[in-house]
């Protein structure tokens, strides 16, 4: 964009004597209108009358909304300076219009009449230009420059353009300092500024203003609607009750107390029958029991688990009955067998009679045993298993032959 | 949970959902850009005017012209402000119509704004609609190659305020987002999205709730 190079400025100096004969026509051109109010793009007569008590130009339309402080930070700057400097960012002098490269012209011309020093200019058309001439002419800004375009990269938005206010700062503050870099943390700190980039987010702010309004009502309705959805369904199907939570509570709570004591105590029980006694059917179904349920009682599965204590009431109940014979073998309660005892009947679905149950679920039937199944908790009666096949023994009478039938076979 | 209860709880989410979509979108609404000294000049010239001529446009509007122009933007309907001035994105605003609406919102007279200028060899024109709710008008810029001049500036003038006065209009805040279509706009959106996403958040939570539903029944 801006170019210092030795021969570029040679290249000046030979156009030099061109841009005097045309800087000579301008001022004869602009003599016979006299001391006219400077109205719109200024000329470059104007522009030198101004430089001459101001070397500082900064027009509004590169002052990013506050040209009096950019104005002040570069005079500051400009000061730090060894050489004469002069500044320019302004509207494109009419003169100007049809030349090649208007800032690097400008500044050719301005010298001729302000003399040597570093001029930085900027017009409204046309890539801008820095150099010196006489003493200036070696100083090295080229650091400025790298900043500036390195500003690009490190700036703060998105997309960082970097404005001419930051451009001319820079280049003031290598003139100040020549040839020494500028480092990232040292550019950061004077990038930290409104006046370092063009603010293009502003761009979309009413878009993304109105969108909050959007966000807010879309968010709203979308849950007003789901919300009353849920309570009209939800008042016309209930849940019901948290059915599965309580069933297997009380299943892992009996887990709990079926670890064997039962059995244990059963099976001391039966070695200390009497010898007369051991002719007895019920011991012999008493045996029979506790062996089933030694097969099924280590095994780890909850039915069997639970099966293994069903089985241990029923060699119980069988020792009571070799000598109380008005009492009958024990049945469980079809429904959960943990419940106990049955001493009612239950109707269930598919079948035309009773099924023994606890006086509970025979008023109002409970939750059925449910086992965890790869389909999720399912009841113990919808799987393929001796207890869903016996009731746990609610069903049939010699569940401890059949139990010792699945598990030996 | 009684019918009462879930409606308590509803509008309750409901207030919850609105804060909760104004402070998500909000992330990403920027700073407003503070007021530059181009926009603070203009809007001080504009308290009594309808035409501000910046210093480094006044050769583009004077004397007979700048009377007429003046009064056809203080007659038309909506009343209609004219900013002469360079275009520039290093003037505290990268686009000219964004240094119009912050004209329009430091003055506070609600109208039609233009902003026309010098834009290095060729012409600029931008135009909002400030603090009024009206059909949109486009400005036309200068055709390509015609000369920014005190005649061509005029004649641009006229036409563009011709264009827009007698647009019926109504006074009042608008969101003047060209992407959302205005205040209407902003709200048609909102309620579109919402009922389409309160539909689908429907379906899957009654979904669920028939899911819940059979399985605790499937158990008893």
């Amino acid at each position: 964009m801006h170019s210092l190079a030795p021969g570029r400025l040679a290249r000046f100096d030979r156009v030099w004597v061109g841009q005097l004969v045309l800087v000579c026509m301008i001022v004869l051109s602009a003599a016979p209108a006299g001391a006219v109010e400077p109205v719109g793009p200024r000329t470059i007569d104007q522009l030198a009358t101004a430089l001459r008590s101001d070397p500082i130009v900064v027009e509004p339309a590169f002052g990013t909304g506050d040209a009096a402080g950019v104005h002040a930070v570069l005079t500051d700057l400009a000061a730090a300076v060894d050489v004469p400097v002069y500044v320019v960012m302004a509207s494109i002098p009419a003169e100007l219009r049809t030349a090649e490269d208007p800032a690097q012209q400008a500044a050719t011309l301005l010298s001729t009449t302000l003399g040597e020093g570093l001029y930085y200019v900027q017009l409204t058309e046309g890539i801008g230009w820095v150099g010196g001439f006489g003493a200036a002419r070696t100083l090295d800004v080229t650091p400025g420059h790298r900043a500036h375009t390195r500003a690009r990269e490190i700036g703060p938005l998105e997309y960082n353009q970097p404005t001419t206010a930051l451009e001319a700062e820079l280049v003031l503050r290598a003139a100040a300092d020549p040839g020494k870099e500028i480092s990232d943390a040292q550019l950061r700190e004077w990038i930290d500024t409104p006046r370092a980039f063009v603010p293009t987010e502003a761009r979309d702010r009413v878009d993304q203003v109105a969108r909050r309004w959007v966000f807010a009502i879309a968010s709203a309705l979308a849950v007003l609607i789901a919300g009353l959805t849920v309570v009209l369904v939800g008042g016309k199907y209930p849940l019901g009750p948290r059915r599965a939570r309580r069933a297997s509570d009380e299943k892992r709570r009996a887990v709990h107390v079926l670890d064997g004591t039962v059995l244990r105590r059963v099976q001391r029980r039966y070695d200390l029958l009497r010898a007369e006694d051991l002719g007895s059917p019920h011991s012999t179904a008493a045996a029979e029991a506790l062996a089933a349920a030694d097969l099924v009682a280590e095994t780890g599965d909850e039915l069997d688990t639970v099966g293994a204590w069903v089985l241990a009431q029923q060699a119980d109940r069988e020792l009571d009955r070799i000598r109380r014979t008005n009492q009958v073998a024990y049945r469980p309660c079809i429904v959960n067998p943990l419940h106990g005892e049955a001493s009612a009947t239950v109707p269930l679905s598919g079948s035309s009679i009773d099924a023994p149950a606890c006086i509970r679920c025979s008023r109002e039937r409970g939750h059925f045993l449910t086992t965890p199944t790869w389909r999720g908790e399912r009841s113990y009666l919808a799987t393929s298993t001796v207890w869903a096949r016996t009731g746990f023994g609610a069903l049939v009478d010699d569940l401890a032959r059949q139990v010792i039938a699945d598990r030996t076979s | 949970m009684s019918r009462t209860a879930g409606i308590a709880v509803t509008v309750l989410l409901t207030v919850l959902a609105a804060w909760a979509g104004w402070v998500i979108a909000t992330n990403d609404v920027p700073d407003a850009l503070p007021v530059g000294d181009r926009v603070q000049a203009a809007a001080e010239a504009l308290r009594d005017s309808n035409v501000y001529v910046a210093p480094d446009s006044a050769d583009l509007l004077t004397g007979d012209e700048l009377a007429r122009i003046e009064a056809a933007a203080s007659a038309a309907s909506p009343e209609t402000f004219v900013m002469v001035w360079e275009s520039s994105s290093e003037g505290g605003f990268y686009l000219d119509t964004e240094g119009v609406r912050q004209v329009g919102a430091k003055l506070g007279r609600p109208g039609y704004y233009v902003s026309i200028g010098r834009d290095g060899l060729t012409g600029s024109v931008s135009s909002d609609d400030v603090g009024i709710d009206a059909d949109y008008v486009s400005a036309n810029n200068f055709a390509e190659g015609e000369e920014v001049t005190q005649q061509s500036v005029a004649a641009r003038l006229t036409e563009i305020i011709a264009e827009s006065d007698g647009r019926e209009f109504s006074e009042g805040s608008t969101t003047g987002s060209a992407y959302w279509g205005g205040t209407g706009g902003t709200i048609a959106a909102g309620i579109l999205m919402g009922v389409v996403a309160g539909a689908t958040l429907s379906a899957i939570v009654v979904a669920a709730w028939f899911i819940v539903r059979s399985r605790n029944r499937s158990r008893p």
